[in-house]
């Protein structure tokens, strides 16, 4: 099932949920508020109509006299002195009605000139209640047309006689229905005025958060298209849509950046392969001509151009292939390495490979790694190249291993010209040449530091160079230690 | 001095690949033009100044200055034809070579071929009269508007034909073989028979009228001369 309003777009959630919740709370204490206010009116009439209606009866006890007619229990004296009690319950806005117990009227005074009739059912059910030994009183709701009356209605039991009749008094309601009425046009209009302003706040506060995560998705969309320089460009912000989006265009940058370095070495690959390539093919169309056909030399010359060229090419594509490998980062076999053993080894073979410089090595082993055995004697190997490359003849390259610490740290010094301090940062990076013409005449392929970096990386360990022109160039790279 | 080879063209190859030197500089000598070489701008720039060469062609990467720049700088002085070479076949690159003020553009890997085609028309384009006109005795060869005249009277070649007479006024009483012919004047693609030599020379020799066989001689078992 999909998440609910996956298919509504957040400021129509805020404003949603923020309309709800007004209306919610408007509804409920709008209606407690209504409903209290039309029980007090209710009750406070009762209160007034009650008083009217007892205190009267109570007061006349001389009077009841001559009450006594009809089939009820008789009084003397009484409908003759009911129009009176009438008259003295009333007010100028209460009916007072004085009624035998089936309902017949025989007083009646006081309020305007239209009110509602004698509900006969509501009398009976004072008689009944009496007789079932209730007090028998009654409030109840009548109506005139659409005006609603509230009646009291209380039985006249006299002492030693018994139900003689009720005393009814009745108020019209309208003014309490006014003012419910008006109560309930504030509370209509307040709540529609209170969703109104829940939409638009809703609808703002949608917008802030919306608009970056628009942004954020159009800029998306861009980068899926290819086009790695879009950006949301929203700017730093403590809202964490905002957050959301820095953090999207740091990555695109990083994104951007690793595309081009790979576009970069793409072309710088190819690059450094079309100018061999060039110089084969041309030589051979050269031989094919006939440059050579009456001097033997300009044959060898040529020969020699496509051996080298050839090999050149050859070492390029086996540094392109190492490398490629060390990017992937293959599970490395994890055999115990010695390092300051593998350290004297390489330096003994770069003995023999060249009498010049001299190379002294200071290893206290052993000094155990985990690795591959093979790269990391690659890496030694690449880094005494160099050494050896940029040294004079006279000059001495410096070998140390040793462990430090918790780790391995093997370093290649030099004393060769140097590094310029603008060249250093670049130095490990694919094909940078510190000085193009010396290192192309004395053959790198110039991924000879970027395979050590990416082998040393990839055992888990770093890197680093520091050089001093005309005093020579320190290479060193440190590996986590195995404790056997 | 030889009355096909009019001027020597002086060619002066800016380049830091010492196999790119070797290269153009042995296949230009053999074609009769002379070379002078450089590996750096400096030195490059400085040889400019001084043997005034007829042609120019400038790598774009070196190792002190960038080819584009060394473009620019020489064009603010001279107008020597402007060849450049580079690894980078992209378009961008081309235009910015272009606009640096380069005649023309040749992205590695290249066919030798083409590089001296290139060489020859700037030469040509230049306006300079050299390699433009070929000429042996009353035999003329303008490489231009490819018109073939004897004694002033113009001769119809086709392309081939004309290709062919070419190659043998360039180097005037060179023996070529047939297969050298083949490989130069129809390309190493073409698979056929050394038959198709003799079939045009024959036909070359109908229409520059030479019936005793005096203009284009055959060498027996090695090939065609022009001239003794």
């Amino acid at each position: 099932m999909p998440p609910l309003g996956r298919h509504v777009p957040v400021r129509w959630l805020i404003a949603g949920s923020y309309v709800t919740l007004a209306l919610t709370t408007l509804l409920v204490c709008g209606l407690a508020a209504f409903t209290r206010t039309q029980a007090d009116l209710w009750h406070a009439s009762e209160l007034r109509l009650r008083s009217q209606a007892e205190s009267k009866w109570n007061r006349q006890p001389s009077m009841r006299q001559d009450v006594g007619t009809g089939h009820l229990p008789a009084l003397p004296g009484f409908p003759s002195w009911a129009p009176q009690l009438a008259l003295e319950s009333s007010t100028a806005d209460i009916r007072a009605r004085v009624l035998l117990p089936d309902g017949t009227i025989v007083g009646e005074a006081g309020g305007p000139a239209a009110v509602p009739s004698v509900d006969v059912a509501q009398v009976l059910a004072s008689g009944a209640a009496l007789q079932a030994g209730q007090r028998g009183d009654r409030v109840y709701e009548s109506r005139l047309g659409s005006e609603r009356w509230q009646v009291v209605q209380i039985p006249l039991v006299e002492e030693g006689v018994g139900y003689i009749g009720l005393v009814q008094t009745l108020a019209s309601l309208r003014p309490a229905d006014e003012l419910l009425l008006a109560l309930r046009r504030y509370l209509i209009v307040g709540s529609c005025i209170a969703v109104l302003a829940c939409i638009a706040v809703g609808l703002a506060l949608g917008s802030v958060l919306a608009r970056p995560l628009e942004r954020l998705a159009a800029t998306a969309a861009r980068i899926a298209e290819w086009d790695l320089t879009a950006r949301t460009g929203l700017g730093k912000g403590r809202n964490e849509a905002y957050a959301a989006a820095q953090t999207f265009d740091d990555m695109a940058g990083r994104l951007q950046e690793a595309f081009a370095a790979q576009r970069r070495f793409v072309a710088d690959a190819s690059h450094e392969l079309k100018t061999p390539l060039t110089a084969v093919t041309g030589m051979a169309e050269l031989l094919r001509v006939g440059v050579d056909e009456d001097q033997p030399e300009k044959r060898r010359q040529a020969l020699r151009i496509i051996e080298r060229e050839a090999d050149r090419m050859n070492r390029l594509v086996a540094d392109l292939l190492t490398l490629s490998r060390a990017d992937q980062r293959p599970r490395i076999e994890q055999a115990p390495v010695d390092v300051a053993a593998l350290v004297l080894e390489a330096a003994e073979q770069a003995r023999l490979l060249s009498a010049t410089p001299d190379i002294e090595v200071s290893a206290n082993g052993p000094a155990w790694t985990a690795g591959d055995p093979d790269q990391l004697a690659r890496v030694v190997r690449n880094l005494i190249d160099n050494a050896v490359k940029y040294s004079p003849a006279e000059g001495c390259v410096r070998l140390t291993a040793g462990v430090i610490g918790d780790e391995v740290v093997v370093s290649v010094a030099d004393t060769g010209a140097g590094i310029s301090p603008e060249d250093l940062p670049h130095v490990f990076d694919r094909f940078y040449r510190a000085d193009a013409a010396r290192n192309r005449k004395t053959g790198g392929s110039g991924l000879g530091l970027a395979i050590v970096r990416s082998i040393i990386e990839w055992h888990g360990g770093t890197v680093h160079i520091d050089s001093q022109p005309a005093r020579g160039t320190t290479a060193s790279f440190r590996l986590p230690l195995l404790r056997l | 001095m030889d009355d096909a080879t009019p001027l020597r063209s002086r060619i002066l190859v800016i380049d830091d690949e010492e196999s790119m030197i070797e290269l153009i500089g042995m296949g230009l000598q053999y074609e009769g033009f002379e070379v002078l070489s450089a590996n750096t701008a400096k030195s490059g720039l400085q040889a400019l100044q001084a043997h005034a060469p007829h042609l120019l062609i400038l790598d774009c990467m070196l190792p002190d200055v960038d080819g584009i720049a060394v473009c620019q700088t020489i064009r603010l002085t001279s107008s020597v034809p402007i060849l450049m070479l580079t690894a980078k076949g992209e378009l961008d690159d081309k235009v910015t070579g272009l606009e640096a003020g380069a005649d023309d553009y040749l992205a590695k890997p290249f066919k030798f071929r083409e590089l001296l085609a290139r060489v020859r028309a700037l030469l040509r384009r230049a306006g300079s009269d050299y390699g433009n006109q070929l000429t042996f005795a009353d035999l003329r060869l303008d490489l231009s508007t490819r018109a073939v005249t004897r004694d002033s009277e113009p001769v119809e070649l086709t392309r081939r034909e004309f290709e062919l007479l070419e190659q043998l006024m360039r180097r005037p009483r060179h023996v070529f073989s047939r297969e050298q012919i083949l490989d130069r004047v129809w390309g190493w693609e073409f698979a056929g028979d050394t038959n198709v030599v003799d079939v045009h020379i024959a036909a070359l020799r109908a229409k520059l009228r030479d019936n005793e066989r005096r203009l284009i001689r055959t060498v027996r078992g090695v090939g065609y001369s022009l001239g003794a």
